[in-house]
């Protein structure tokens, strides 16, 4: 991010990330149990 | 006049719930676990909103006041991180224990799984002396806001914060403080959104605030007889930047920022208020889709609120004497609630501020359960097997009385920002519970003099640390309390004899 320091940033980007790896992992485990 | 009625609204609302909830809590299980029914929004928002006390909105948003951006960077990335570990790995282990052993609290399952009574009662005592001292610091968050707001002492403010709580969790149990955390916590990141936009349309967006903060000096006067020292603004986009003044000396604000952030959001893996919430799912679909609510409500919440206060400055120092500036330095706790009076209108104002007095009430309610729980179930119940089940319901919805007393009289004491001391305890509670809980979930070699030595040496170190050498040595005491608390977690564990086979087969 302009302005900002990279260890900054990277906590930024890291947020990001991971919240949507997060939901992505739910959605994954609903599809799975709707197909067991 | 229309702020003060709409947080009276909200307190009447809270109420009502609490008695509607009071048909289910008849029995132990009904009190505690809302008799395993709550469904995946309620314990989805039931899980972020007793997790985000009131220091998450001020001391959480008011920190990059004092901070460089990279706490509220850091402090996001690890609340992120931590609510999808917590749902990932936790909340499913859990829910399948509770349901197959019928445990009530967090101090049962650690019963259970380690076959120790000793075990149970060291964490049933853990819990209560740290989330008492918890507790004051909650209380103090919200007191704070309604002695601004309804123009009353302080002490009455923490009385007008206690009595409805109190009313509701008495009641209604965990399904009432559950139903009312579902309405505050969709209140509080309504009041996220509305702060976040207010902060962002008044420095003109992010970029251009990031521009402003740049071209900004800081001026600031700590002590009447002080000289004016000036800061550029630019110290607050490094994260070796600013910080608390001794901790910059030291060169110590990145591992300091590093220190509090992790300790107050990986926190979430191991803390017994919210996991004692994964028993209380109604099904594995309930689990699945929170997997899915809980990281968004906990993570959209958090990059809202977690960086406003480096902003803050571009709109409140221009108004304030170095003078005053100083001071909000020393407590940024009031940077939120001062910005937020300063830029919204009357009615949303109060709609704002209505949001740390909910979030203040969530975490404690379902606080006073877990204090309950341990108090009624782990220990009166352990000790007198021979209790009715009514007369320990009774006592159960006593007992928050005895520990919100307590709680009151420790937050009339003067004490330090809110943010540090959630970080104390939410750190040493993390510090003795990550092991003998989080990770005896999955490794089967964990035994119950690994416990009971991992949750003795976090209590001690972590709490030794935070008095004595905290402020000399800048090192937050999640750091040193793990790396004590762990080992020996592992290594006694290693060496002494493992629960029998039919006790960790629960664990598949």
């Amino acid at each position: 991010m302009p302005g900002l320091d990279i260890l900054i940033t990277t906590g930024y980007v890291l947020s990001v990330v991971v919240l949507v790896l997060g939901v992505i992992y739910g959605v994954y485990k609903v599809k799975q149990s709707r197909g067991s | 006049m229309i702020d003060v009625a709409i947080i009276v609204a909200l307190l009447i609302v809270v109420i009502v719930i609490g008695v509607k909830g009071y048909g289910v809590s008849r029995s132990m299980e009904g009190y505690f676990l809302a008799s395993r029914g709550l469904g995946a929004w309620v314990l989805a928002f039931s899980f972020m909103a007793t997790y985000f006390s009131a220091a998450s909105f001020l001391g959480g948003g008011g920190t990059t006041y004092l901070f460089n951006l990279g706490f509220g960077a850091w402090l996001t990335a690890w609340h992120v991180v931590g609510v999808v570990l917590a749902w990932a790995l936790v909340a499913e282990r859990l829910f399948k224990y509770a349901s197959k052993t019928g445990i009530i609290s967090i101090p049962d399952f650690i019963e259970h799984r380690y076959q120790s009574r000793a075990a149970k009662a060291i964490a049933a005592i853990v819990i209560i002396f740290l989330f008492t001292l918890y507790l004051t610091s909650v209380y103090k968050g919200g007191a704070i806001i309604i002695a601004t707001l309804f123009n009353v002492s302080y002490e009455m403010g923490l009385l007008i914060l206690a009595v409805p709580v109190l009313i509701y969790i008495c009641l209604g149990g965990l399904r009432a403080a559950a139903l009312n955390n579902l309405i505050l916590g969709i209140l509080m990141l309504v009041a996220a959104i509305l702060t976040f936009g207010y902060v962002m349309s008044a420095v003109g967006g992010w970029g251009a605030g990031i521009a402003a903060l740049e071209q900004m000096s800081i001026r600031a006067q700590f002590g009447p007889t002080a000289p004016v020292m000036e800061f550029p603004g630019s110290l607050w986009l490094k994260f070796d930047g600013f910080g608390p003044p001794p901790a910059m000396r030291m060169g110590m604000v990145p591992a300091l920022i590093m220190g509090i952030t992790f300790s107050i959001s990986v926190a979430q893996i191991a803390l017994p208020n919210l996991l004692m919430q994964f028993y209380a799912a109604r099904d594995m679909r309930v689990i699945n889709y929170g997997r899915i609510i809980g990281p968004l409500a906990v993570g959209i919440y958090a990059m809202l609120m977690f960086s406003l206060g480096a902003f803050c400055h571009l709109i409140l120092d221009q108004n304030l004497t170095p003078l005053e500036v100083a001071s909000l330095l020393k407590d940024t706790d009031w940077v939120i609630p001062k910005t937020v009076m300063t830029l919204a209108p009357v009615g949303l104002r109060g709609l704002i501020l209505a949001a740390v007095v909910a979030a203040s009430m969530s975490t404690l309610a379902v606080t006073f359960i877990v204090l309950s729980a341990a108090l009624v179930r782990d220990i009166i119940q352990t000790t007198h097997p021979e209790t009715s089940e009514a007369k320990l319901v009774k006592l159960a919805r006593l007992a928050p009385i005895l520990f919100a007393i307590i709680a009151l009289v420790l937050a009339i004491q003067p004490t330090g920002i809110i943010v540090e001391i959630v970080g104390a305890a939410f750190g040493t509670i993390f510090v003795c519970f990550v092991g003998p809980v989080t990770i005896g979930l999955y490794w089967k070699g964990a035994t119950k003099a690994g416990t009971i030595v991992s949750m003795i040496a976090g209590l001690i170190v972590g709490l030794g640390w935070y008095l004595f050498l905290y402020r000399v040595t800048w090192i937050y005491p999640v750091i040193p309390a793990l790396a004590v608390a762990l080992p020996l977690f592992f290594i006694v564990s290693l060496v002494t004899k493992k629960p029998p086979k039919e006790v960790l087969d629960v664990l598949e």
